[in-house]
């Protein structure tokens, strides 16, 4: 078994146009505040308290919210309030190199959650880095049928809502 | 506001310790008289008023006012509660017991409904009473996270401006969250 380990700050922000029926929409043409009857400043603290674990969920509720939790912002709101929370993301795959997939540690060493599978075939001997707070995949190649083929896919896991783009 | 320009009268008030009965007595006597938004007057101990920043500031602006105090975004039933915390939190003033504080604080908010949560939050913000709104907003952490969607929802007042479609989406997409939710 080989694996890469990569630790990650808290949600990275994503720019994603893949998934334009959600993400297109969500920065600041949405009126509103984000907790109704309160300013912004005090509910962006109040979500910042939540722990990360529960963001996907929390980015589920509006899209106010989940253009919030999305944003810079929320990450910086967070690091002022000293509660980023690490979290380590561990790649395990076979001994052919197949069947990889992502696990996500704590800083505890608690197994938090089995990340989405990777879009698109297979992949094998592709690059992974962290760029900025995202995590990239990139390249590698594929076998089916057997034949191999390259690929330059580049793949970006937004940590805070737990989707793979 | 400036909270560095604190009329000394005013602070060694509040810092004495209450040991000092007789002092102590004739200062309860001051009252301070704050109308809310929705015309309810209360009349609160100095000392607990001074918690306010927000009043505090007012008297700092004009130290000899015997006016009223207008509130005008603060609701009665929320502003009770909250005299409610400070006339607490000041006992811890004379006598500092961070434990017993915490226990305090905890207490305090475990006896509150989400609505009144809620309901304080605007109000400890407008007066500008940091303790007060760091429970809360701690409070509220505590109680929407490990819910569901749906309860998080009902508990701000929320609409779901999500398709059926994005939904379904998202739903995959926190689908490990929703593991141990707690029941609604």
């Amino acid at each position: 078994m080989s694996f890469f380990t990569l630790i990650t700050q808290d949600d990275p922000p994503v720019h994603s146009e893949s998934n334009p029926v959600i993400d297109s929409r969500v920065a600041h043409d949405i009126d509103g505040p984000i907790l109704p009857g309160l300013p912004d400043d005090v509910a962006k603290y109040c979500l910042a308290l939540v722990p990360r674990r529960y963001l996907p969920a929390m980015g589920s509720v509006c899209k106010k919210w989940r253009s919030f939790l999305k944003s810079q912002e929320f990450i910086t709101v967070r690091k002022l309030a000293g509660l980023l929370e690490e979290w380590l993301y561990v790649l395990t795959m076979d001994s052919e190199g197949k069947e990889s997939h992502w696990v996500v540690l704590d800083r505890l060493g608690h197994e938090r959650q089995l990340l989405p599978p990777m879009p698109g075939p297979t992949m094998a001997g592709f690059g992974v880095v962290v760029v900025n707070e995202k995590l990239l995949v990139m390249a590698g190649y594929s076998v089916i049928d057997g034949t191999g083929t390259a690929s330059a896919d580049v793949y970006e896991y937004d940590c805070c809502l737990n989707r793979l783009f | 506001m400036s909270s560095s320009a604190e009329n000394p009268t005013l602070t060694a008030e509040i810092t004495k310790p209450s040991t000092e009965i007789a002092t102590e007595t004739a200062q309860s006597a001051k009252k301070i008289t704050l109308k809310t938004s929705d015309d309810q007057i209360f009349e609160v101990e100095e000392s607990v008023a001074m918690e306010f920043a927000t009043v505090k500031s007012f008297f700092e602006d004009a130290p000899s006012s015997t006016d009223t105090v207008p509130l005008p975004n603060v609701p009665a039933k929320p502003f009770s509660q909250v005299i409610e915390f400070c006339k607490e939190q000041i006992k811890f003033k004379a006598n500092p017991d961070e434990t017993e504080k915490k226990r305090s604080n905890s207490e305090f908010v475990k006896e509150k409904t989400n609505e009144d949560l809620v309901e304080m939050i605007p109000v400890a913000n407008y007066l500008e009473i940091k303790d007060l709104l760091d429970v809360l907003n701690q409070a509220v952490a505590d109680r929407i996270q490990n819910r569901s969607v749906e309860y998080v929802r009902s508990f701000f007042g929320i609409d779901n401006d999500f398709t059926s479609e994005e939904e379904a989406l998202l739903r995959e997409e926190h689908a490990w969250a929703f593991e141990d939710v707690d029941e609604d």
